[in-house]
């Protein structure tokens, strides 16, 4: 990963030795196909549908010129209206999700576990259930909210702040209390500390959370239909729309893009793992 | 000058019965090296991060410069108190060049004053060459000096180290502590170093402190600590004493290898222990002796003997690496040491 450079953002030392190699004998042919069987049913199949679908959809005009001209707004703006909530709500999780982490993992006891397991309370709770209350609150409380974007986005933050707040406590909890020590005694207030020992420190994992976030939300179909304001389509939203319609084939590029907009995210994950290395 | 004065200080954990450090007071001089040592737990760390600030004292009180940094009602958070740290894991930033984690503490100076005083101190480790590498691709020898290099840098009034070379193989730890206190001793500076290690203890400091459970039970310089051991632990955790019993009687101690002539300081017939370590007993090989040999341990530059007397005390003697004799002979053991024993009540 350029961005880190030769810089090494943990300092855990692994033992770790790859497992001792398995001949399998009369087995290998059975096993393999288990193996991509698994992989055909839940991955190449279904995006070789999407994929053969979508050029299909591309090379029919009619099909074509549907896919850009539903709604009041064009194919961009699904696209656009799902990156920027979905990467909103991942940046406003992780944010939160640090001050959480660092009092549950700095300074644990029972007060501060409690409100780190209430942050992961959302996890449990369905979309819906969460977008309904949202639904209620908002109109009693936060009126001018109502029937904006930036509801949607809060109930991604509800929805998904587990994930920043497992992924914020595990990278902080691989940190030692040392370094940031090591800042104190060279001068640095508490608050310098954050900023400049453990966040830099964490990123990886923040990143991390922040990914997860990013990924999941951009999937969010329940919440989103129920809170998005009128003609506030998201891929989601519209591969639903499509798919409920039977158009089928005009709902393929929509889940493509999805899937490739997931990759992106998918990919730092896996990458993240390597770099420990 | 008083660098340090520490009073009283007393630190209990929650959910721990026993406090971590109890009622623990000493001085320190500008310049001084004070090791503070002692078994793991005795609360030598604790100590240590309280007068770093990374604790607060339940009570007591840190004294810096003559500054009051620590009690009940006064708290200077570690970035005030300018005090110079080494970890244990040496807690090298490891996003930060060996450069840039020795200009860590000199944030405020100019970007040419900067340069000077890292250079300097990186320079004076040993590691100027190394300026641009990350931690992780240094040795464990060579992080332990540019963590060093990092808390030196500053020009702190005081250096805390924490068993700083506890990380490092036994044979690099002899050749870095003599580096390092030859370093600590050019800069004058005023240093605790914690070691739970009593020939580092022996080594590094002009005064020691021995501390168990949360106790300061001696402090003085070296030879002192080693030759007039206060308490019983002192003398059995700084040396490897063994503990010859015997009764206090006129003219000296009745014990099973017989009169040792010494005033006890305490009334005839007290029940005491002697503490005797390998270089003040000897032996003369004798078939009606009072004692059997049972074990014998090759070190090279000597034989250390275990002996047992014949009322089951063992007791420990070094002798020349030439004199070899069989376990099992028997021989007459008897107190070479001329300086005088401790004597504790039992």
């Amino acid at each position: 990963m350029r961005l880190q450079g030769r810089a090494r953002f943990t300092q855990l030392e692994s033992n770790w030795r790859p497992a001792p190699l398995t001949l399998l004998g009369k087995w290998r042919i059975p096993a393999f196909l288990l193996v991509f069987g698994v992989v055909t049913a839940s991955l190449i199949l279904p995006a070789g549908v999407l994929l053969v679908w979508s050029v299909q959809t591309f090379l029919d005009p009619e099909t074509m010129s549907a896919v850009f001209h539903t709604g009041s707004q064009g194919f961009g703006s699904y696209v656009w209206n799902s990156l920027w909530s979905s990467g909103l709500a991942a940046v406003i999780a992780v944010a939160m999700s640090l001050p959480v982490a660092l009092l549950a993992v700095r300074y644990p006891n029972p007060f501060t576990k409690f409100i780190s397991r209430l942050c992961q309370v959302g996890y449990a709770l369905p979309g819906v259930v969460i977008a309904l209350s949202l639904v209620l609150l908002v109109n009693r409380l936060l009126p001018f909210l109502y029937a904006t974007p930036f509801v949607v986005v809060i109930a991604y933050v509800l929805r998904h702040m587990p994930q920043a707040v497992r992924a914020s406590e595990s990278a902080l909890r691989q940190l030692s209390p040392s370094l940031e020590e090591a800042s104190r005694t060279l001068g640095r207030t508490s608050i310098q500390t954050i900023f400049q020992v453990t966040i830099p420190l964490i990123l990886p994992g923040l990143l991390a959370g922040g990914s997860l976030v990013f990924l999941t939300s951009l999937k969010e179909l329940p919440a989103t239909l129920l809170l998005r304001p009128a003609g506030f389509d998201t891929l989601a939203v519209r591969v639903w729309a499509w798919a409920e319609e039977g158009f089928y084939l005009q709902a393929a590029p929509a889940a493509f893009i999805l899937i490739l907009a997931s990759a992106l995210p998918l990919y730092f994950l896996l990458r993240r793992e390597q770099i420990f290395r | 000058m008083t660098t340090l004065e520490v009073r009283n200080l007393v630190k209990k954990f929650n959910g721990s019965t026993q406090s971590a450090v109890d009622d623990i007071s000493f001085e320190l001089a500008n310049g001084e090296i004070l090791a503070l040592v002692g078994p793991s737990g005795c609360g030598k760390t604790t100590t240590l991060r309280m007068i770093a600030g990374l604790e607060r004292p339940d009570s007591g009180a840190i004294k810096l410069n003559g500054q009051l940094v620590a009690s009940p009602s006064t708290f200077i958070p570690p970035e005030k108190r300018g005090i110079g740290m080494v970890f244990q894991d040496h807690a090298l930033f490891p996003h930060l060049t060996v450069f840039d984690n020795v200009a860590f503490g000199l944030r405020g100076k100019s970007q040419a004053e900067i340069r000077t005083i890292a250079g300097e101190t990186l320079h004076m480790v040993g590691l100027l060459s190394f300026s641009k590498r990350y931690p992780h691709e240094l040795s464990g020898g060579e992080r332990q000096r540019v963590a060093l290099a990092r808390a030196l840098a500053p020009k702190p009034v005081l250096v805390l180290m924490d068993e700083p070379f506890s990380s490092l193989d036994a044979d690099l730890r002899v050749a870095v502590r003599e580096h390092v206190r030859s370093i600590l001793k050019t800069m004058q500076a005023t240093v605790i170093f914690v070691t739970h290690d009593q020939d580092e203890a022996l080594y590094m400091g002009d005064r020691l402190a021995v501390l168990q459970k949360g106790r300061l039970e001696q402090i003085g310089a070296p030879e002192e600590i080693f030759h007039d051991s206060a308490t019983r632990f002192v003398a059995e955790f700084m040396g490897d004493s063994d503990f010859l019993k015997g009764r206090v009687v006129p003219g000296g101690i009745q014990t099973d290898i017989g009169l040792v002539k010494q005033d006890a300081g305490f009334p005839a017939s007290t029940l005491v222990e002697l503490s005797l370590r390998a270089d003040d007993v000897d032996f003369t090989v004798d078939g009606g002796g009072n004692s059997v040999i049972v074990g014998r341990f090759f070190r090279g530059a000597f034989n250390l003997y275990r002996l047992r007397l014949d009322s089951g005390q063992i007791l420990h003697a070094f002798t020349d690496h030439t004199r070899i004799l069989p376990v099992g002979s028997r021989v007459q053991a008897y107190i070479r040491a001329e300086h005088p024993l401790n004597v504790f009540a039992r």
